[in-house]
């Protein structure tokens, strides 16, 4: 088994998808349907437990993907904090990242590729 | 055309002066005086003419004004509208395109349950329904066409509205409890339309609704025939009861909801159409009741 994988995002089918996609290539999901729910289950989980890789959508409601990335640089600056993200968004074009984000955390314009999806993952997730 | 305005009204002013002072120079034998009182006359009435003339310019500058303020909202609202669009256009897209590509994988790859029944059945569902998903949104963007046009076209039949209501619940299948009561209600309506105006509302109570039973009662009231659905949701502060049958306007930010903003406003003007009308009571945190009220026809 590979590394485990957190996906956050509001949209039922596109969660789905997303896990079935990671999960035929071997890796474990944890899907979320906001950054709070995501960020409860972070609080809860032992650090052995850590995901590699995190995919987050941009807008949600409750917490959205950019103030989950916030909350996760301040809250586990050590930890989590550390463990490469993509923040996934239908707001821009594929060329144009619709945030300023700091560079250190990659970005997934949506509808992504498949082949895109799967080699950002091999090549950042951390277990 | 300020400027054309001031040289068609100068030409205007020049030509009879010029005529009149030809004559008064005539008449007075060239008189000094009556030259001296010719041009003091012209000198008020041209004070006048450019007193005139600024008060004009001030109330085209208003209406000017009052045209780009109007062009600049607009533009602000299409813009909005296009980022929303294309937002809601390519969540169903992501979905799609990636269960295309993982299929097309599997098929790639010979993997030995690239065909599975399951699978199959698993991703034409899931494709019906995005696609179905990105039609709704589509013909709500032509709806919004046609209302701007004045092409919202409807065409009446009579029919029960207490049938109407029931066959769009039994077609939905919500997944909350429905607590429902209904009279015979005979309605001239167009079925397609009404049926189009019940899903924005259920749709809504059971979005808003926080998963609790949603009251739907159809009956006659005072020679109409009235439709209300009742939910217990997070409600609608009083000051946008009237603002969120506006387009692109709902009660929560756009980030919390999908949709294009659009449901409560097709539907007003499609019950306008029907010389109905459509209302709203609600509270914070009281859930919220939408009335709609449309004529009844004589059995």
């Amino acid at each position: 088994m590979k590394g485990s994988i957190f996906i956050i995002d509001d949209d039922d089918d596109v969660r789905e998808v997303l896990a079935f996609a990671l999960e035929s290539e071997g890796f474990n999901v944890l899907a979320f349907e906001n950054g709070k729910k995501a960020l409860d289950a972070l609080k809860e989980t032992s650090t052995e437990q850590y995901p590699g890789f995190i995919i987050v959508d941009y807008l949600m409601p409750e917490m959205d993907g950019v103030t989950f990335i916030q909350e996760v640089k301040k809250v586990f600056p050590e930890t989590i904090g550390k463990i490469p993200i993509a923040l996934s968004s239908a707001k821009g074009n594929s060329e144009e990242n619709p945030v300023n984000l700091p560079p250190e955390i990659l970005y997934l314009s949506k509808p992504m590729e498949l082949d895109d999806l799967l080699q950002l993952v091999h090549e950042n997730c951390l277990r | 055309m300020v400027t054309s305005l001031i040289s068609r009204v100068s030409l205007d002013v020049i030509k009879p002066a010029a005529f009149i002072l030809i004559c008064i120079l005539l008449a007075t034998n060239f008189s000094e005086k009556a030259i001296y009182g010719f041009m003091g006359s012209v000198f008020l009435l041209n004070c006048l003419f450019v007193i005139w003339l600024l008060k004009r310019l001030k109330a085209l500058e208003l209406i000017l004004e009052e045209k780009e303020k109007s062009l600049n909202e607009a533009l602000f609202y299409r813009d909005e509208f296009l980022t929303i669009a294309s937002h809601e256009l390519k969540t169903p897209l992501t979905s799609l395109k990636l269960q295309c590509q993982i299929f097309k994988r599997a098929v790639s790859k010979n993997e030995k349950d690239a065909y599975d029944i399951g699978r199959i059945d698993r991703l034409v569902h899931q494709t019906d329904s995005q696609v179905s998903r990105m039609v709704k949104l589509i013909d709500d963007m032509l709806d919004l066409s046609r209302i701007r046009t004045g092409m919202l076209s409807i065409t009446r039949e009579r029919f029960d509205l207490g049938e109407l209501v029931k066959s769009v619940v039994h077609e939905m299948r919500p997944e909350i409890p429905i607590e429902q009561s209904y009279e015979e209600c005979p309605v001239m309506v167009d079925k397609a339309r009404i049926e189009q105006v019940l899903k924005v509302l259920l749709n809504n109570a059971v979005k808003y609704g926080r998963g609790l039973p949603v009251t739907i009662q159809v009956v006659q009231q005072d020679g109409v025939a009235v439709a209300m659905l009742k939910d217990k949701g997070m409600g609608i502060a009083k000051q946008l009861h009237e603002k969120i049958f506006e387009r692109f306007e709902r009660a929560v930010p756009a980030s919390e909801v999908s949709g294009l903003g659009l449901g409560l406003y097709i539907a007003k003007k499609i019950i306008t159409a029907h010389a109905g009308k459509i209302s709203l009571e609600s509270e914070i945190d009281k859930g919220s009741t939408f009335t709609l009220v449309l004529p009844l026809v004589e059995r």
